[in-house]
């Protein structure tokens, strides 16, 4: 056995026991062991990736316990680049909120947040590479624990509600999953996900607890649904998401809901077999609400006053795509949902980030109003923002475009459920054109002046938009200009004031970008991952 | 090497744009200098284009395996080049006197240069993704153009803008993934490129695919229902309108449409099924619905831009009557339709540079004080009409004749709805140059005494346009055959 093949399980335990020791340390070498493990688990990942592209999806047996009794790890191309995927996305949402942390959490509970970002890393990796249910199921717990922590470190009335709704519905949907669990261990007598599908196997060949078996698999979907908010289950989201500091927001949305749709794919494919579930009703529920999710999220969105709400609200419609996408019950389908999960993941955090930057122009204030003319004032939130809104419209050369194609794709020729797909799509998209572009005409615009200051306004142009390249060419004149303009409605953010959320930001639009432009070999990669499943 | 100047041609317009504020131009005499040149310059590429088409496509990028970025060159493509190549450095003229006064000239010009690479791409695009990308960018790049007075009428007008543009995509995306999926390939092939053998039971499906996807493209014509947007982006400046709103961008939908009919789904699929006549219908209505609300609209910008409502559902009925002679009327009026409606824009927006009158009824004796720019405007009046001798005519009577040949109801209706089109429009164009020249007596001349015509940037383009629509009405022989060639050469 090679070395690089530990390293799944490495990862899981450093990131399980970095969190404790994070407990003992102050913020700032919280905040440092933090990002050390994660880059260190996403290079660790990319090797691990590297490893079974070359060969064989391989079982990892902890403790070589064999079968049925031993924990086994399973890894195959699928599991280690989302893992990589992950890290690399995390470490990015980390980079881009340190000031907000340092300014919404208490100084004594820094380091807390911490020993949650670990734990949920933890729980994450665990989600994407275990090949035990039970254990699976542990690790839902402890990400949701560790969710509703990112939530309530930023003490105010708003996140302790949110917080309590969150756990509610994420405790109900770990019930739904729990019995679901239990219902196919008590017809197959396992836990392994691979001696289950045998027998499931089994079963369907005789026939035998089929409506136990439905029941199972219905239970399981609906619970990894109502924790990955798919509409109507939505209720807890905007809040979780609005309210709560904003590398918890964007962590929440790009990663810990989707890590629950990798596991409800992993269970399609490895647990019940995706024939099986071809046959059931469930895709069609899920297909129905995936597109009611995409239609409803999106009109909620609109409503929206609030910045980060809005994007919270285009999640729910988001998750619509990727549910809509699983409940066309085929390989095209699965694949297009889990490009979506990359695209979703690198575009929301991206706009979280950048709306946080707007904010930061606007005297912190994410309100709609509040926001006009922000493009102009923190430049490289206003172009990161637009790219990302452009990403989500579905315009060619963003990564949105990409998911779009690959979603309508897969389902023409779906005998019943081309057209509903197509329409919805194409109704979901000029949805998301109102809300996004609107808020990106608006970020451009400059707001109404008094008349003795009408001509300061001149020759600030909308060059920002133009182009990622523009980036480092803001001059001076520009910046002073700007100054002038955001005397009252806020302040300029110089482009190097916060290295850490500019780097973030550029890393995010070339992460778009790469997903945008570059996507066949990422979509070969997970075809490969999916045929690895079987 | 003439694959080369494709991507060249497309590229210079966008790289001149964005070099625009790095240079940061200290007189606007040096900056004028500057976009000129580039614009004929590339101009001069599309010239050198059409005189040695490239005979190989130029695949630029891909995007999957499967999907590229292609560039290549056909006939409506040339013909749709060459007229932007053509207005271009002419409208740059005339925009540079217009934007004299007013603020922000540098990211207005930035937009401008860059929408003439757009506007290419489209016309240069070798496959149904490439036209796509270049759809949507067009939206994109246009936007700022709409916005550029930054009012609050100006944004209205460009969200509402934004919307209608890509909600179009949205639904022409639809068709382009139907051609993707059951298509031979995804380029432009004459008579289409879908595989009959995998399509036989899905048929009522794809023609409604078809339907929406026309709907999408043609959301850019401006059809009806999606009309509002182009009236209200009137709220732009002048040379926006006049050659974004009356030409590329509008005529980028009928292009498009002409290339998903002609040339994706192909015409023999179309021909005799419900999908046509709902498709016909829709453009009969609009040319009636277009020249109704001109009528009744009293801005003078607005009422033109319902005019291009009109004029531009004469081309979409051209194609849509699915026969090679329709294509053809439709691309003639494409030409001769972009002609007079910017002379007439033209017009328009040099009484409002002028006077900063904008509505209808305060053009009273402007005539008098104008003589060259309503005397152009009366031969655009009378061209759009479709006076005989004026190259407005010629583009009906193609249109007609195509329609007669198809002998269908609907196409019967459609010839009567140009019949009675020209009659509204000889009502909404003439009261306009009624009122320029023959005010009545009691008018006081005093107020209007300061106003003359203006300088020779803004009055050479409007001339010129006005000539050739005199000249291409009485001698449309070559032009005419040079679009036959174009368009039923290869079909």
């Amino acid at each position: 056995m090679a070395f690089v093949q530990n390293f799944p399980f490495m990862s899981i335990l450093l990131s399980l026991f970095s969190g404790p020791l994070c407990s003992v340390l102050d913020g700032k070498w919280a905040r440092r062991v933090n990002t050390a493990v994660i880059a260190v688990i996403g290079i660790m990942s990319a090797f691990v990736l590297k490893h079974v592209s070359a060969g064989q999806p391989y079982v990892y047996r902890m403790g070589h316990f064999s079968a049925p009794w031993g924990n086994e790890i399973r890894v195959g191309t699928l599991e280690a680049f989302m893992a990589c995927f992950f890290c690399a996305v995390m470490l990015l949402c980390m980079l881009g909120g340190i000031r907000e942390r340092a300014a919404q959490i208490e100084e004594g509970k820094q380091n807390l947040y911490y020993v949650m970002v670990n734990l949920l890393l933890c729980s994450l990796l665990a989600l994407i590479y275990t090949n035990d249910l039970f254990t699976a199921y542990v690790f839902v717990e402890i990400n949701t624990i560790s969710a509703c922590g990112l939530i309530m470190i930023r003490q105010t009335g708003r996140t302790f509600e949110a917080a309590t709704r969150y756990m509610i519905m994420s405790l109900l949907g770990s019930g739904l999953l729990l019995l679901g669990i239990c219902h196919l261990y008590a017809v197959t007598g396992h836990l392994l996900m691979s001696n289950i599908k045998e027998q499931v196997q089994v079963i369907t060949a005789t026939g035998q607890y089929h409506i136990s078996l439905m029941v199972a698999l219905g239970l399981m979907s609906v619970g990894l649904a109502i924790k990955s908010a798919l509409y109507p289950f939505h209720a807890w989201l905007p809040d979780a998401y609005g309210y709560s500091t904003l590398s918890s927001s964007a962590i929440l949305s790009s990663l810990v809901s989707k890590g629950y749709i990798f596991l409800l794919i992993k269970i399609f494919y490895r647990v019940v077999g995706i024939q099986a579930v071809r046959e059931s009703k469930v895709v069609n529920v899920l297909f129905v609400f995936g597109i009611a999710g995409m239609i409803m999220g999106s009109l909620s969105a609109i409503k929206e006053e609030n910045l980060k709400r809005m994007i919270a609200y285009s999640s729910v419609a988001q998750i619509g795509y990727i549910y809509m996408g699983l409940g066309l019950a085929t390989d095209a389908g699965a694949i297009a949902s889990l490009y979506h999960v990359l695209s979703h993941a690198a575009t929301k955090s991206l706009l979280f980030v950048a709306a946080a930057g707007l904010a930061q122009a606007s005297g912190g204030s994410d309100r709609y109003g509040d926001i006009t003319g922000a493009g102009f004032r923190n430049r490289l939130a206003g172009v990161a923002f637009t790219v990302g809104s452009l990403s989500m419209v579905g315009m060619p050369v963003f990564s949105g475009f990409i998911s779009k194609l690959l979603f309508a794709r897969a389902a023409v020729g779906h005998a019943h459920k081309m057209l509903p797909t197509v329409i919805a799509l194409a109704v979901s998209t000029i949805l998301n054109a109102v809300y996004f572009m609107k808020t990106v005409i608006r970020i451009y615009t400059i707001r109404p002046v008094e008349p003795g200051r009408e001509g300061e306004n001149s020759g600030s142009g909308g060059t920002g938009r133009q182009s990622t390249g523009g980036i480092g060419a803001v001059s001076a004149i520009e910046v002073a200009e700007a100054e002038i303009l955001s005397k009252e409605t806020g302040r300029t953010v110089r482009l190097l004031e916060e290295p850490a959320k500019a780097a973030a930001l550029v890393c995010f639009i070339l992460l778009n970008l790469i997903l945008g432009l570059n996507s066949d070999p990422i979509v070969r990669l997970i075809q490969g991952g999916i045929e690895m499943f079987e | 090497m003439s694959e080369v100047i494709m991507l060249l041609a497309v590229i210079l317009p966008v790289f001149t744009g964005i070099l625009l504020p790095l240079l940061s131009f200290r007189s606007r005499r040096a900056m004028r200098i500057y976009l000129e040149t580039a614009v004929c310059v590339n101009s001069g590429l599309v010239c050198l284009l059409l005189m040695d088409a490239p005979q190989r496509a130029l695949t630029v990028f891909r995007f999957t395996h499967d999907l590229s970025i292609t560039l290549g060159l056909d006939g409506p493509g040339a013909v749709f080049a060459g007229l932007a190549a053509f207005l271009w450095p002419f409208a740059m003229l005339y925009s540079f006197e217009y934007m004299e006064k007013e603020e922000n000239a540098e990211s207005f010009f930035l937009f401008y240069t860059a929408t003439y690479g757009v506007t290419l791409g489209v016309a240069l695009s070798e496959n149904i993704l490439t036209m796509y990308f270049f759809f949507e960018m067009l939206s994109l790049v246009t936007l700022p153009l709409v916005m550029h007075t930054r009012t609050r009428e100006a944004v209205l007008a460009s969200r509402a803008y934004l919307y209608y543009m890509l909600g179009g995509a949205a639904f022409a995306f639809i068709g382009m993934i139907f051609v993707l999926v059951y298509g031979t390939t995804s380029s432009f092939v004459p008579g289409g490129v879908l595989d009959m053998a995998n399509i036989a039971e899905k048929k009522d499906t794809l023609l409604l695919v078809y339907v929406l996807c026309f709907c999408g493209f043609s959301v850019k014509t401006a059809m009806w229902p999606f009309s509002s947007w182009l009236p209200k982006a009137s709220v732009a400046p002048t040379p926006v309108t006049a050659l974004l709103h009356a030409v590329a961008v509008v005529n980028t939908g009928a292009f498009a449409v002409m290339r998903v009919t002609y040339y994706s789904f192909g015409t023999g699929l179309l021909r005799g099924t419900w999908a046509q006549h709902v498709v016909t219908g829709l453009a009969v209505f609009t040319i009636l619905y277009g020249c109704s609300r001109a009528l009744k609209e009293t801005h003078l910008k607005r009422r033109l831009a319902w005019s291009t409502v009109s004029n531009l559902s004469y081309m979409l009925f051209g194609v849509t009557l699915m026969t090679p002679l329709g294509m053809l009327g439709a691309m003639a009026h494409l030409v001769f339709h972009s002609l007079m409606k910017m002379c007439a824009f033209l017009c328009a927006g040099a009484v409002i540079h002028r006077t900063g009158r904008n509505f209808v009824h305060e053009l009273d004796g402007l005539g008098r004080r104008m003589p060259k720019v309503f005397l152009c405007f009366a031969v655009s009046a009378l061209g759009l009409m479709g006076v005989p001798g004026l190259c407005g005519f010629v583009s009906k009577w193609y249109l007609a004749k195509a329609a007669a040949a198809c002998g269908e109801p609907l196409s019967w209706a459609g010839v009567a709805a140009l019949l009675v089109s020209a009659l509204l429009t000889a009502i909404y164009m003439t009261s306009i140059v009624v009122r320029a020249f023959f005010a009545g007596d009691d008018l006081d001349h005093g107020a209007t005494e300061v106003t003359a015509d203006p300088g020779w940037r803004m009055l050479a383009p409007l001339v010129l346009f006005a000539l050739l629509t005199v000249g291409l009405g009485l001698y449309s022989g070559p032009v005419v055959r040079a679009l036959e060639a174009a368009v039923l050469g290869k079909m």
